[in-house]
């Protein structure tokens, strides 16, 4: 989806863009993370990386 | 390890016609380990690589360093950035063009492997200074060069690398665990024989070597082998570019705390690094 809603509003469809890639890179890091989640340091990155994607999110 | 002790690497019966070390970067490495190098010395080595000293003054001239006034001379650079920073840069340059650049044919995602590392890289660097500043060049070799052997493998073993991603897919397990079950040889191994014949340092090569089982590589490259394993780890975590699998290895509580990182620093470094990472494409875009 990369042209204007009907409103002409492009950063509220960039944003849904972004939104998109952001849930895709959480389910990435869920993916990845799965195995370990019984583990304390494992869970203590995974919240990292959590942050981190949607810091990534907020910076644009 | 001499070649003739030298493990079965498969698909690999040749390392003679593996790509050789440029000179440059022979000269750099060498130049830095003598104190008594100048920045005159390190512009004589640069100036036989005319391509090498226009990426330099385009990387120095580039928002990653983000100077109010033009860098025109390469003189001007070496001071800026540094005899190490020049190196890495030379190292990353080669690493780029002779492993990464126009490589989507590949069966491995090269172009991921290569943001992976250099995620990895800056990571390591990051870790080392906030942790042992003394190694924070080594420190970005070994992040950068750690699966050094996944690129061998998909330029010289295609079909190994066909393998591999085959083992990888079906049972969704790390890369290192296909290569161990298909190939009977991995990554580590064989990215530190190459560097062996590119005759880098014995630490750096076992920090290659041992980066999936740091704490078994021997001193004095235990340290920075815990540093790049939990570099290579934070870096996918991060999801920098690809390691080769949707997997991550385990961080051991011991190598975590070998690195004598917290956590408050590793987010700190992570923060900072992200920022780093966003802009590296000015080192590599063009040559």
């Amino acid at each position: 989806m990369d042209s204007p809603g009907k409103n002409g509003n492009r950063s509220t469809v960039k944003t849904l863009h972004e939104k998109e890639a952001l849930q895709e890179d959480l389910l990435r890091i869920g993916h990845m993370f799965l195995e370990h989640r019984d583990d304390p340091l494992m869970r203590r990155l995974a919240r990292i990386a959590i942050l981190s994607a949607q810091e990534r999110l907020i910076r644009g | 390890m001499g070649d003739k002790a030298r493990p079965d690497f498969g698909g690999i019966d040749n390392f003679d016609d593996m790509p050789a070390l440029p000179n440059v970067v022979a000269r750099l490495t060498r130049l830095i380990a003598d104190p008594k190098t100048t920045a005159s010395d390190i512009n004589a080595a640069l100036s036989s690589d005319p391509g090498l000293v226009t990426r330099i003054l385009k990387l120095v001239n580039s928002s990653y360093y983000g100077f109010s006034r033009r860098i025109t001379t390469i003189t001007n650079a070496v001071v800026i950035l540094g005899f190490n920073q020049v190196r890495n840069l030379a190292l990353s340059a080669f690493m780029f063009d002779t492993f990464a650049k126009n490589k989507d044919d590949s069966l491995l995602d090269v172009g991921g492997l290569w943001r992976h590392s250099i995620g990895a890289a800056f990571l390591a660097a990051a870790i080392a200074k906030g942790t042992k500043p003394i190694l924070e060049e080594d420190a970005f070799i070994c992040g950068l060069l750690h699966d050094l052997g996944k690129f061998i493998m998909a330029e010289k073993a295609p079909d190994d690398a066909g393998r591999v991603v085959q083992v990888v897919r079906k049972h969704d397990v790390l890369f290192i665990e296909a290569e161990r079950k298909a190939l009977g040889y991995d990554h580590a191994a064989l990215g530190a024989v190459v560097m062996e014949r590119w005759n880098l340092p014995p630490t750096l090569v076992n920090v290659v070597r041992h980066h999936h089982e740091p704490l078994s590589a021997p001193e004095p490259a235990r340290h920075l082998a815990c540093v790049a394993n939990v570099a290579d780890i934070v870096s996918r975590a991060l999801l920098m570019g690809n390691g080769g699998d949707r997997k991550i290895p385990r961080l051991e509580e011991q190598v975590w705390e070998m690195t004598g990182l917290d956590w408050k620093r590793l987010e700190a470094i992570i923060r900072r690094v992200a920022d780093e990472y966003s802009k590296s494409e000015a080192f590599f875009a063009t040559p």
